[in-house]
């Protein structure tokens, strides 16, 4: 290539082999276990491939300011790599709506069998129809409600709340049906709404509550798990065929352990700053049967999306749970 | 080179007369074609991308309230208060602008909008009376500043985000120094009146008059109370309020002051839509131009430039300062903080700065950068609501520009005006 | 009035006045809607800003004929009146070429996106609909780009001082 910084690379290349620069641009900050993990994805694949790739991070947002963005970046060619939510996903492909169903996988290792297994397959395969290409799928966890009213244990603490969601149809008629006055809200006014109470809750995974400081905002946390948040490593698929075969390889293995590797730490974080949260916040789990009133209330939501999303991929997913 | 090609064009565009919306399209257009493999496909979906997005609306909707209360009546009952008030005082009406902006910052996160607000009735009574169109333009561009100083902020948040330090803390870190910096503007506002005899036709205080100019401004006093009372009473977000104000505005000089009517309401729309459309192109077309630098790295070159220079922390701190006051001439906030603050914060803990106050320095740098030329907001937003020429703006501004950055250096040297409410309330 | 007058004068006019109605209502409704009516719609935020997108490219059009957009005339105007004629049609066919591309490439990626069949996250209406303010705007804005040149070869010179 003709382009400067490729020169610059192909100095420190000990490989004749020409190089190949690759952007990663996603949203949160440095200390969160999806940068974290990527810090070594980019270690590995650099030194796996002798510096024929060169893999530059863009954290914070700092390139593109939202995940939908940061996708139709990567679909047009415009971005070599993002790691985005899943959710933003559903714009561009419907199939992905199966994630923001309420309570869909029970636990973490369902949610990982489901992911790695027939239902991730299926959703790759149809990304690719998207000119997007899914490396695979990591995670920002559970996400659960916090509020400033009071502990949640029963859907009619949520009667009348009002609750910011994500800019989600499903997500806000998952809370609409659990009572709650719920709405999408721009996230980089959400503190200060929380602050001075425009809204009274929200619903977020553990590290967005704790690296954005909402607890100061929030005085109640339910470990609700409501929504699995699984988040995704993209790239262009253009881009990738276009590299040399052993190149492509290397990136496809790294993946891989980037996956297990942010998993892992995304896990870790979760715990750690969960136990910092219980200093700053009232926590309360929900028992069995607390949460069973809340998956009968939003069942009316799988109704509402069945037809849409297809009864086969929920069903997938739901299988996962056995 | 891609540097090179990119402010070069920028500046030779705007300096023969394109507008410089345009020339940072321009600008970018030519340096994504001739030294970039990039598309060029991202400048139109940056365009539409950067404009996409809630807070931003409030501009628009303070714009129109500004304009809706000018035409309806609002502003001249305000004004003949504000006159009552302090407009006796050597410089009076500047000073109405001043508290009026600071006041306007406590419900604003954003300096523009705070600018169009206050600007669109204060711009034109200071023209008529006299204050010189350039000063009228430019101190109301440098009190809209302080809107992102003043709680809340919308630039605040972002940098607790992105710093990873307390936003709650930062609201309170920025009260302190954000009436310093007013009360600067308003020591300014008497010199310069002073200086060009900005007096008040022989108006003395009277009490009398005082009274009766509030009871006849009672109606438009209200709106910030509605607007203040909605913000901190939980009502609603910065946009909400905006366009509550607007809702207030019509129902106030239509049926209250029965000044509006359907032909001039809808007169003001249409200008507040050309001048929306005028003041957020510039934002639309300067992302491209922000995106090349971010993705060229340009400010972690400086800044890893700055940290090689020296280790002591006064001579770096300064040394910052006037970097980021480099920035802020070129680039719009949210780039810059967002790009800087990660990567600067660690180079001043190092040295001992608190991150709390290191925030305030950093958004007072940027704030100052909402006034000085080429990309200026808050001027380009004066200029277009004042119909004042961008360079009258900016010969005017410099004074005022001197007593932000003497503003500057004293948050920068006494960390306490930062540090002080949140270490005490936190 | 001509049809040529109404387009002229009242066109982006009408559309500037009924994006700002229409921008106004939205977000009145949705703060009306959580306290008074306790049911907040989804989708009256994301309906705002598509709609003030679409504004400010109409008016940046606008502001084309009505001469706001912000310029720096300090070096122009000292130049002597022909060359300052020269210098003023070399930005106006500058920034008709952005206009040009701006109209072209902002096609191109409405042509892409529906192709992709992108949606929006809250409203789920084709993406392509907010974006193809980008070259609509674009199309405008050369149009009233021409009428500036053309207006600029009628004005005789010592009228332009
Ligand atoms: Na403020
Ligand atoms: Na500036």
């Amino acid at each position: 290539g003709d382009n400067g910084a490729e020169n610059e690379a192909s100095g420190s290349a000990e490989d004749t082999g020409e190089t190949h620069e690759i952007r990663v641009a996603h949203l949160v900050n440095e200390d969160q276990s999806t940068h974290v993990a990527l810090e070594e994805f980019i270690e590995n694949v650099e030194a796996r491939s002798d510096g024929q790739l060169q893999v530059e991070a863009y954290p914070n947002g700092s390139l593109y300011v939202s995940d939908r963005e940061a996708i139709e970046a990567v679909q047009t060619g415009n971005l070599e790599m993002t790691i985005p939510a899943v959710a933003p996903l559903s714009g561009f492909n419907s199939s992905f709506m199966v994630f923001d169903l309420p309570f869909l996988f029970e636990t973490k290792d369902a949610a990982y069998s489901a992911l790695d297994g027939d239902l991730g397959n299926t959703l790759l395969d149809e990304l690719e129809e998207d000119n997007l290409k899914g490396l695979a799928f990591a995670e920002n966890g559970f996400r659960h409600i916090t509020n400033n009213n009071g502990p949640i244990e029963d859907p009619d603490d949520l009667e009348g709340m009002s609750l910011r969601t994500m800019e989600n149809p499903v997500h806000t008629d998952t809370f609409q049906a659990l009572g709650a006055n719920a709405s999408p809200f721009a996230f980089g006014e959400l503190y200060t709404a929380l602050q001075q109470g425009t809204y009274d809750a929200m619903e977020s995974p553990v590290s967005l509550v704790y690296t954005n400081n909402f607890y100061e905002v929030q005085d109640y946390l339910t470990v609700s798990e409501h929504f699995y948040a699984a988040t995704i490593l993209l790239t262009n698929p253009d881009f990738f065929d276009d590299l040399p075969e052993d190149l492509q390889e290397i990136i496809q293995e790294e993946a891989d352990n980037y996956r297990e590797e942010q998993r892992q730490i995304a896990s870790e974080q979760d715990e750690e700053w969960m136990e910092e949260l219980e200093d700053e916040m009232e926590i309360n789990e929900l028992s069995e049967e607390q949460k069973e009133q809340f998956i009968e209330q939003t069942s009316s939501v799988y109704e509402d999306y069945e037809e849409e999303i297809g009864s086969d991929l929920i069903e997938m997913a739901r299988e996962a749970n056995e | 080179m891609t540097i090179l090609v990119l402010f070069g064009t920028l500046f030779l565009l705007i300096l023969i007369n394109v507008p410089i919306a345009m020339a940072l399209g321009l600008s970018s257009i030519f340096t994504i074609i001739f030294t970039t493999n990039m598309d060029l496909s991202i400048v139109a979906q940056r365009a539409f991308a950067s404009l996409d997005s809630f807070p931003i609306m409030a501009i628009p909707f303070f714009m129109l309230a500004g304009i809706l209360m000018g035409k309806g009546g609002v502003s001249k009952r305000l004004l003949n208060f504000a006159a009552a008030l302090v407009g006796w005082i050597t410089g009076g009406l500047a000073m109405v602008t001043v508290v009026a902006c600071m006041f306007f910052s406590a419900i604003s996160g954003s300096g523009p909008a705070t600018v169009a607000a206050i600007g669109s009735f204060m711009i034109p009574e200071m023209k008529k009376r006299n204050y010189g169109e350039g000063f009228a333009s430019a101190i109301t561009a440098a009190s809209g500043s302080i809107g992102v100083i003043i709680p809340p902020s919308i630039p605040f948040v972002l940098y607790g985000v992105v710093a990873s330090v307390s936003v709650g803390g930062m609201f309170l870190a920025g009260i302190i120094p954000g009436i310093l910096i007013g009360f600067s503007l308003l020591l300014i506002s008497y010199v310069i009146g002073k200086k060009n005899n900005f007096t008040s036709d022989g108006q003395v205080f009277s009490f009398k008059y005082l009274m009766k100019t509030f009871w006849e401004a009672k109606w438009a006093l209200l709106i910030p109370v509605i607007i203040l009372g909605g913000i901190y009473g939980s009502v609603f977000s910065p946009t909400e309020a905006a366009a509550v104000a607007v809702v207030y505005a019509l129902v106030i000089g239509v049926f209250v002051y029965r000044e509006l009517n359907m032909k001039n309401i809808y007169e003001c729309f249409v200008e507040a839509g050309i001048i929306n459309g005028a003041t957020m192109i510039i934002i639309g077309l300067s992302i491209s131009f922000s995106f090349l630098m971010t993705s060229e790295r340009v400010p972690v070159t400086i800044a890893e430039y700055l940290t090689d220079l020296s280790s002591n922390p006064i001579f770096i701190l300064l040394l910052i300062n006037l970097f980021l006051l480099i920035v802020g001439a070129f680039i719009d906030t949210i780039s810059a903080l967002v790009v800087l603050a990660p990567i600067l914060l660690p180079v001043v803990t190092e040295l001992g700065v608190d991150p709390m106050h290191f925030g305030v320095i950093l958004i007072t740098n940027l704030a100052i950068g909402f006034i000085t030329p080429p990309v200026g907001v808050n001027l380009f937003v004066a200029s277009n609501i004042g119909g004042t020429r961008i360079e009258a703006i900016s010969k005017a501004v410099l004074p005022i520009l001197f007593m932000l950055i003497f503003s500057l250096l004293v948050i920068t040297f006494v960390p306490e005006l930062s540090t002080f409410l949140p270490e005490t309330f936190l | 009035m001509s049809i040529y007058k109404l387009l002229d004068r009242r066109l982006e006019e009408i559309i500037l006045v009924i994006t700002m109605v229409v921008m106004v209502v939205l977000i009145f409704y949705q703060v009306l809607s959580r306290y008074v009516l306790s049911n907040s719609l989804s989708w009256t935020e994301e309906m705002a800003r598509y709609v003030h997108v679409w504004q400010v490219w109409i008016g940046a059009s606008f502001a084309v004929r009505m001469d706001k957009h912000i310029k720096v005339e300090m070096v122009k105007d000292l130049l002597p009146p022909m060359y300052r004629r020269i210098v003023e049609l070399i930005a106006l066919l500058l920034w008709f070429f952005l206009a040009v591309v701006l109209a072209y490439i902002g096609t191109v990626v409405v042509l892409d996106m529906i192709g992709s069949g992108q949606t929006s996250p809250a409203m789920r209406i084709p993406m392509w609909i907010g974006y193809a303010a980008v070259p609509v705007g674009g199309i405008l804005m050369s149009l009233r780009l021409v009428q500036q040149i053309v207006k600029h070869f009628k004005k005789p010179a010592e009228e332009a001082s």
